[in-house]
């Protein structure tokens, strides 16, 4: 990095953190409207929660071979508050409406004849069918599937660790897309995961519509830009070191607002000593954690690119903040498309700007995001953060944008 | 060293501009606010535009320091073009004109600082001639004290102070002395001066006689955007035949305008 762009870094995160009213307005009023509104939410939500921990999971499984339900017997505490029922010869036909309409919580089907097949190290599968538009459902099924068949597979490979050749024992494949068991609209449950990657992008681009517009717009608006245009510095460099330091502001004022959210919520689980487990049983993995930083920082630096640009493009802060309502309004709109969509994602849809990170958000939250998905958006960020660098920085060598008052 | 050579520079006026304009007949899309002129500052001069309100001065000095390109004509700085390489013009020169402003949130000191860093200072250099500056220009006081705290003048002194953080070997100054006290401007002449006797090229505008007069090696009236006529103030007085620049100023401003004013 350039001494220059370091500069102008430290120096902008140095105006904004040394600014009592821009810090209060940035990260405390946030945290705190964001903590009003969750306990309220909270509160609506404590019933289900309740719910979910007070239900008893029902699951049907068909064709279960006599290996694992001895290793249930064994390991009862895996079927703790499950109902099992063991059927034969069953397909999910017979168990989809009652899937759907929430009498049921999974089906499971294992491949003909598993016990023999794994002992002959052949293919086998267990097919899974849920309805990931219900909580319960979805809990049922990270359930099954992670902790009761990972233990169960643990088990095999273990009996099997003469033959180094058997790395998988079985498949896993979820078949709910295919069967009629998933109803969409019966998603009141979904609320928590479902609203946070909706907040985190318009607080996102809540935090840096304040920071920008005053630092872009304003620093015209007082003549401060100019003097800087008259260095020896790079245009592209002042550019780039003011969305990379107004880029960091917003991230943090939205990680401000977000742990105003999880405290609320932390808050709220003191009340219910038997909830603690509620995130965490859902099982986010470190490439989930990646995956949600990493969408955040292209979600950041796009949203800052183009308040860059409309402010670059605006006389003064109050002219910038015309262009921005309607700008705000699309974002909202944008972020808000995805909310009830529980099916995963076909990948064209994370090479859109904005949307592709935003559907990528949520498909952290609902265990659909890949590899290839995420780098998909990644692509389509760098483009288009290249893209907003150079306009601006055409703006910034053009005089009609630099002296719009004189 | 300062070349400008055939310069010409028109803005297109917006439709707001044009709506402000009282004449209707006058009303041209583009306004030519410099056109054709030329002159040369050479190393230890202090070169004046002199001229009225709106003769292009201030355009003149923007398009020597790279903020306006030409729209005709050329300028080089130090020998090296303008338009072909504006941040080396940029690292050379000093530019102050009253609508560059200074941070108002910053000190002088951290503003100094951070100008010096962009213009690849070191540091202990930075410090060296923070205090110097300082020092002259009486802001030491107020060193650590917000800029938008100051008085006008003494912002004003900053933003000198700032300018020439990284010694530039070319001043380029707008109406430098505009706003100050008596004793401020003085103490601002006097420096120029100074860096005059250093060896710099050095260029200002101004619209008061006294200051062309006292300040400046060579001057250059500036009517319309145009050159009306230039050289030294021995050499001005001796074309118009006057006595003071005063009356030669006047003199060349009505032979422009055809004896009418
Ligand atoms: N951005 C601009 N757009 C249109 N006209 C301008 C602009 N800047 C200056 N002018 C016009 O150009 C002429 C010269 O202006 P200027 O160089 O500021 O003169 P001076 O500094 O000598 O007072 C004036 O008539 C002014 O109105
Ligand atoms: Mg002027």
């Amino acid at each position: 990095m350039s001494q220059a762009l370091k500069s102008i870094i430290a120096r902008e995160l140095k105006r904004i953190f040394t600014d009592r009213r821009i810090v209060i307005t940035l990260f405390l009023v946030p945290a705190l409207s964001i903590g009003i509104i969750y306990s309220v939410m909270g509160y609506l939500s404590m019933n289900f929660i309740k719910d979910v921990e007070a239900h008893v999971s029902t699951y049907v499984i068909s064709d279960a071979p006599e290996s694992f339900k001895v290793f249930l017997t064994q390991n009862p505490d895996l079927t703790e508050g499950v109902e099992l029922t063991y059927v034969s010869g069953e397909t999910v036909d017979t168990y989809a409406p009652s899937i759907k309409g929430g009498s049921l919580d999974m089906f499971a089907r294992f491949s003909d004849d598993f016990d023999t097949r794994i002992e002959s190290v052949e293919s086998a599968s267990v097919y899974t069918y849920y309805n990931y538009g219900e909580d319960y459902s979805e809990a049922s099924f990270h359930h099954f599937v992670n902790d009761v068949l990972d233990a169960y597979r643990n088990e095999i490979l273990t009996a099997r660790f003469e033959n180094p050749n058997a790395i998988m024992a079985f498949k896993v494949e979820d078949l709910s897309e295919t069967a009629e068991t998933v109803n969409e609209d019966k998603a009141s449950g979904k609320i928590l995961s479902t609203i946070i990657p909706m907040l985190i992008s318009i607080f996102l681009f809540a935090g840096a519509m304040s920071v920008v517009m005053d630092s872009i717009a304003g620093e015209k608006e007082r003549g401060t830009l100019a003097t800087l245009l008259v260095t020896p510095v790079k245009r592209e460099a002042i550019a780039i070191g003011k969305m990379i330091s107004h880029g960091i502001i917003a991230t943090l004022s939205a990680l401000s607002s977000i742990a105003g959210m999880l405290l609320t919520l932390g808050i709220l689980m003191l009340f219910m000593p038997n909830e603690l487990d509620i995130g965490v049983s859902l099982g986010y993995s470190a490439l989930d954690i990646v995956y949600l930083i990493g969408l955040v920082i292209m979600l950041v630096g796009i949203y800052v690119g183009i308040i860059s640009l409309l402010s670059a493009l605006s006389k003064n802060v109050k002219e910038a903040g015309t262009y921005m309502t309607p700008v705000y309004m699309f974002i909202m709109v944008v972020s808000f498309l995805n909310m009830y969509a529980f099916n995963a994602e076909p990948i064209w849809k994370y090479a859109i700007p904005i949307y592709g990170q935003i559907v990528g958000l949520k498909e952290i939250f609902m265990y659909q995001i890949t590899p290839v998905k995420f780098f998909v958006a990644f692509a389509n960020a760098a483009v288009t953060w290249t893209v907003l660098v150079l306009w601006i920085r055409n703006l910034f060598n053009n005089e009609k944008v630099i002296f719009t008052s004189s | 060293m300062i070349e400008v050579s055939k310069l010409k520079k028109s803005y297109k006026l917006s439709k707001k501009q044009l709506a402000m304009i009282a004449d209707r007949h006058a009303r041209q899309k583009v306004k030519i606010a410099v056109n054709d002129l030329s002159f040369t500052v050479r190393p230890g001069t202090i070169f004046g535009l002199l001229g009225p309100n709106g003769a292009g001065k201030t355009t003149t000095l923007r398009c020597i320091s790279t903020l306006l390109k030409p729209t005709d004509g050329t300028v080089r700085v130090m020998g090296i073009d303008a338009e072909e390489a504006p941040e080396k013009v940029r690292a050379s020169i000093a530019f102050l004109t009253n609508d560059l402003k200074l941070d108002k949130h910053f000190t002088p000191l951290d503003t100094l600082r951070f100008f010096a860093d962009l213009h690849r200072v070191p540091k202990a250099v930075t410090e060296e001639r923070a205090c110097a500056l300082f020092d002259y220009f009486d802001i030491t006081p107020f060193k650590d004290k917000k800029i938008g705290e100051l008085s006008q003048g003494m912002m004003q002194k900053v933003a000198i102070a700032v300018s020439l953080i990284h010694d530039p070997p070319v001043i380029i100054f707008d109406e430098p002395t505009n706003g100050l006290d008596i004793i401020t401007a003085r103490k601002v002449t006097d420096y120029l001066k100074m860096l005059r006797d250093q060896g710099k090229t050095i260029i200002i505008s101004t619209h008061i006689m006294t200051v062309a007069e006292k300040l400046c090696d060579e001057i250059a009236v500036i009517l319309n955007g145009s050159l009306a006529a230039s050289g030294t103030v021995a050499s001005l007085l001796e074309q118009t035949g006057q006595k003071d620049l005063d009356d030669a100023f006047f003199e060349i401003y009505q032979a422009q305008n055809g004896g009418v004013s």
